[in-house]
């Protein structure tokens, strides 16, 4: 409260007008300075190869590369040859001579090959200097092929390999779904290409809705974002897409016990393309997940497009993609009600660099989600979600010869948003709202020192989704920084103001959910909001070898919480809530061929509070680790192991009973109560805790070449020693439903 | 790297070895004794009975184990009317149902208190231990209601040709606020037993659910709006089961349909609607909310109104199921 009050908006606003004029003097380049720009590809498929380094050996500065593959080192003394040393895990690294032109930019397209399955011996060069002082708490950084060899359990799947991070919980084995650092599952902004997806689960959650084949990189930012994401108060998962391949037409095919899958890409004039599909074949796997059995079909399928022609527009890329998931349960049983949900994301960019040190980006994209509930003949009602997100957002960033950056844009969001509910009255009434978000930011990125990095920055929110409520617009202001103490030590820190102006109306009683609408924050709460305060200590004790402490507290404020007490129709149906969330956490990196070992631990508390009434939510685990080792076999043999612990979760215990008065039992009496039946007492909200949880899986997999086609077999076991961890108890019979048991699974993947 | 790989072995035999058997777990707290006041008035009625038990707990997790009857005696109950103290008094009676309970059925009760539409009742339960559990409601603020608009015969039909549905409709004067609407639809016939009539009354589900040969009714549930639907098939199916199993048929003889319409004040009709859970077979609710509006313990205090309307039924369609028309 007391940094509340002392950093005001005006305050911060002050701070930024200081940096971006006292501290960054106009940039001309120097006479003998240039500056290199380069795009690492993959020199087989053209692909861009995210977050890898590159090192000016003499002079000892480097880059490391964003998710397109680009990176820029400004101000080079010119005319002056000089070895650039490229390096990205799993492939050749270079050497490459280069001469920087005076006043220019010089670009290089460098194309690095990827090393046999069998050797994978990569000398990271570059790293450390790289990153030295990237302002990137809480950020991890993952290329998906780090991924493929975790263990997978039915298939890889991108979240599901989130909740190895410190900070990041699940609750139950079931659900890819994540909640970070004391914050709720709808508080997590997942975006494909910059555009939201809403709900990318597949099977009750069992599934993320994208697949990973089409990713090429990673984002994952535990909290401290800056000031160019929004829209969420707790994380973001930025996904890149691959391009396709550019030289080539290539496919590839698999199989698991839950679905199958293929992908075509190829070159196409000035550019490629990348299709890819998958359904499911089997809803036996699921009936592992869910303990009962349950038809439910999905499937996924992607396309995306790129241009590039300097005819047409000069150094811009053109991409277009599309991308929609389909969920259906449909029961044969018409006392049973059937559910469908769907979405559909459509996307243009256009990425434009230039003969200046600017980047900038323009991105349209129209996402929607729809969840329907269609009652047949059960008790439950009619009931239909709709959220249409129509957005544009330009983006531009603009890098000093001090290596400084301006960031800047602007973002207009259209939302329509439909919540038909058929109510006890019998009349479907619709519950949703339509409103237009525009806002802006701009940060400045302090680069020119080695020894200390800031990334400051504000986010103006013009208008709010919800209409005629007071205070429609707010101020969103983020700082990052880090500070290096020695070659070994760095301090790191962020702050940030959040809102969230969209929610779920999700039940936390609910272990298992099936209809998760989102809607517009209504006008009668005003909209969620948190402050993060990030701070961290990072121990680089070697390029293969690092350590990260990091602690976090969380205020929230305003979360829309589904309201447990509506018993009347024209009771809310949300209720405003205060959240808190702290804790530390650890993490551990050693990687260095043929092994890589990765070890994390978190120590939080998180806490909701409804009506003066302080409890933990369901995913508040005190005490969470990991630890996961890979290793390199060779000969294509690759083999990993990952161990999960975590605390009990809470739930709310059985106090007693008593017998209760019961509505009629149509016992063709006269009366409207029916007698008396028992009735569990419940303890106060989740001050119980479930038993400890943890589990082992393993990973064993072949990856072979069979005249052109590259074939890889997969074998996992989730739950290796069997571990009956405590998904939940029926309180009527006392039965213990425990989560998913010893279960051996087999993938087979074939590439051309 | 043999070290390595060795450590890869060592690493998940470590952790398996670290593994233990499922622990115990007892999803139960220490159990508090609490106390449960159940009292629903009858507003069309002078005869009003309120209940008081205490909650108990069981070794495992089936109530039904329990077999003491929890029912709290010479509690002191007063219930506040307008000017009047009513002072309630306990009684037993046999139960029809011992299996659980063989003691009698213990219950408190006062004569005289029939309340009027808009008017606040206090009510406070003394136990012997001193402890008060007191509540506060007010009955349905409707001034006056009708039936009407809706269809005056079953089958319903518009001259023509049969209509899918039979519909009520309501009305009232007044403010309706946060009450409930419970309707119920019954077929009111005699059956000839031993050469003498006895009357019998049919509940009419809104719609039964086919599955295979077995027909599960569906009834309304309460509502707020003033209209109820009923499908003509779904009184057909009732009308037919009426005399299922028994072929002669001849000894049937259908007099009337009756609607029961239930009114129910503000605190009833939290305590009826925290009662229709609804779950979709997929969805797993570890909690579930509970009403009370019982201050010092758990139960409910409320009151109801019930409205009675009567369906003539067509001549033509009781002698189509082989019945007699009844007499009124």
């Amino acid at each position: 409260m007391f940094i509340k009050k002392i950093l005001t908006d005006k305050v911060f606003l002050l701070i930024i007008l200081f940096l971006f004029v006292g501290l960054n003097p106009i940039s001309i380049y120097g006479q003998q300075k240039g500056t290199l720009r380069g795009l690492i590809t993959d020199s087989t498929n053209g692909e861009a190869l995210p977050f890898g380094n590159v090192l000016i050996k003499e002079l000892n500065i480097g880059a490391s590369t964003d998710p397109r593959g680009y990176f820029l080192i400004p101000s080079i003394p010119a005319n002056i040859e000089y070895t650039l040393l490229v390096s990205y895990v799993g492939y050749e690294p270079q050497d490459i001579m280069v001469k920087v032109i005076p006043d220019r930019i010089t670009h290089l397209d460098i194309g690095l090959t990827p090393v046999s399955i069998e050797l994978q011996t990569v000398e990271k060069v570059g790293q450390k200097m790289a990153e030295d002082n990237a302002t990137d708490i809480g950020i991890t950084r993952i290329a998906v092929r780090d991924l493929e060899y975790l263990p997978k359990g039915v298939e890889t799947d991108l979240f599901r390999s989130l909740q190895y991070l410190p900070g990041v919980n699940k609750v139950g084995d079931i659900s890819a779904n994540y909640y970070v650092r004391g914050g709720g599952t709808n508080q997590n902004l997942i975006l494909l290409n910059k555009a939201p997806i809403y709900y990318p689960f597949h099977a009750f959650g069992i599934l993320s809705a994208v697949d990973p084949d089409i990713i090429n990189s990673l984002e994952f930012y535990k909290g401290g974002f800056t000031a160019e994401y929004h829209g969420r108060l707790s994380s973001v998962l930025n996904l890149d897409t691959k391009d396709g391949n550019k030289y080539d037409y290539g496919g590839k095919a698999s199989i698991s016990f839950l679905s199958a899958k293929a992908l075509i890409e190829g070159p196409i004039p000035n550019g490629s393309f990348i299709l890819s599909g998958r359904m499911s074949h089997s809803n036996q796997i699921i009936k592992k997940f869910i303990k009962k059995s349950a038809p439910i079909d999905f499937y996924d399928f992607y396309f995306k497009a790129n241009y590039m022609n300097d005819d047409f527009w000069k150094d811009a890329k053109w991409t277009v993609y599309a991308f929609q998931s389909n969920d259906q349960l449909a029961n044969d049983d018409i006392s049973k009600a059937d559910f469908r949900w769907k979405n559909r994301v459509v996307g243009l960019n256009l990425f434009q660099i230039s003969d200046s040190p600017l980047f900038y980006e323009i991105s349209f994209w129209y996402s929607r989600f729809v969840g329907e509930v269609f009652p047949n003949k059960s008790n439950l009602t009619y009931k239909k979600n709709q959220l249409r997100d129509l957005s544009v957002q330009m983006d531009f960033n603009y890098i000093y010869d001090s290596k400084d950056e301006l960031s800047a844009g602007i973002k207009i969001m259209e939302v329509h948003n439909t919540l038909l509910i058929e109510n006890t009255k019998g009349v479907i009434s619709d519950l949703g709202a339509f409103g237009t978000n525009i806002s802006a930011y701009f940060k400045y990125k302090l680069m020119r020192y080695e020894y200390f990095g800031m990334d400051a920055g504000t986010r103006f929110n013009l208008t709010r989704l919800a209409k005629g409520t007071s205070g429609k617009y707010f101020i969103e202001p983020r700082i990052a920084f880090t500070w290096n103490l020695s070659q070994l030590v760095q301090l790191k820190g962020a702050w940030g103001m959040y809102h969230q102006e969209l929610t779920t109306l999700t039940d936390e009683n609910e272990v298992i959910t099936l209809f998760e609408p989102w809607l517009i924050t209504p006008n009668y709460l005003n909209p969620a909001n948190a402050i993060h305060y990030v701070a961290g200590v990072y121990f680089n004790f070697d390029v293969d070898f690092s350590l990260e402490i990091e602690s976090y507290y969380k205020d929230m404020n305003e979360l829309p919480t589904l309201n447990d007490k509506k018993f009347q129709v024209d009771d809310p149906d949300l209720v405003s809530a205060e959240g808190e969330a702290y804790g530390a956490e650890v993490l551990l990196r050693y990687t260095k061929e043929p092994i890589s070992l990765i070890g994390s631990y978190a120590l939080g508390w998180a806490y909701k509070e409804i009506d003066n009434w302080l409890y933990y939510p369901k995913y508040d685990t005190r005490h969470n680790a990991s630890i996961s080792v890979e290793y390199n076999l060779g000969k294509g043999w690759r083999t990993s192991a990952s161990w999960y612990f975590n605390s009990g979760a809470p739930f709310t215990q059985v106090e007693g009973y008593y017998d209760k008065l019961q509505t009629s039992g149509r016992t063709d009496s006269y009366g409207l109560f029916g007698g008396y039946a028992p009735y569990t007492i419940l303890s106060d909200k989740n001050l119980g805790r479930l038993p400890d949880y943890h589990r082992l899986d393993f990973n064993i997999s072949k990856s072979f070449q069979w005249g052109n086609t590259k074939f890889k077999i997969d074998l996992s076991i989730l739950n290796v020693y069997d571990r009956a961890n405590i998904f939940y108890f029926e309180r009527d019979t006392g039965e213990r439903v425990n989560m998913l048991p010893f279960l051996p699974s087999i993938a087979i993947a074939m590439e051309l | 790297m043999k070290r390595h790989f060795t450590y890869l072995i060592l690493f998940p035999v470590l952790l398996m070895l670290l593994s233990c058997e499922e622990e115990p777990f007892n999803p139960k707290t220490e159990f508090v004794q609490r106390y449960i006041l159940t009292c629903v008035i009858n507003c069309e009625s002078d005869y009003q009975t309120a209940t008081v038990s205490a909650s108990y707990n069981v070794d495992e997790f089936d109530p039904y184990a329990n077999t003491m009857d929890p029912t709290v005696e010479n509690v002191d109950i007063r219930i506040w009317y307008r000017d009047t103290v009513f002072v309630m008094q306990d009684t037993v009676v046999d139960r029809l149902n011992d299996e659980r309970y063989n003691t009698p059925y213990k219950y408190y009760y006062v004569r005289g208190l029939e309340p009027e539409l808009g008017e606040t009742l206090e009510l406070e339960a003394t136990l012997t231990d001193g402890r008060k559990l007191r509540a506060i409601t007010t009955t349905s603020s409707m001034l006056n209601f009708f039936f009407g608009n809706g269809d005056s015969a079953i089958p319903a039909s518009d001259g023509a040709m049969l209509m899918p549905t039979f519909n009520v409709y309501w009305t009232f004067n007044g403010t309706v606020g946060r009450d409930l609407f419970v309707p119920r639809l019954f077929i009111i016939y005699d059956k000839l037993e031993d050469g003498q009539r006895v009357e019998y009354s049919k509940e009419v589900p809104s719609d039964y659910i086919q599955n295979g040969d077995n027909y599960t009714p569906i009834y309304p549930i309460g509502r707020k709006n003033t209209l109820v639907h009923y499908n003509t098939s779904a009184i057909d199916r009732a009308m037919a089961e009426i005399s299922e199993g028994d072929s002669n048929k001849q000894s049937y003889f259908i007099k009337k349909a009756l609607i029961q319409l239930f009114v129910l004040d503000e605190n009833l009709s939290s305590y009826y609607g925290s009662l229709q859970l609804k779950s979709d077979g997929f969805s797993v609710k570890i909690d579930a909310p509970e009403y009370t509006n019982i201050d010092g313990g758990l139960g409910i205090f409320g009151t109801y109104n019930q409205y009675f309307w009567d369906i003539n039924i067509l001549h033509d369609y009781i002698i189509s199921f082989g019945y007699q028309i009844g007499q009124n």
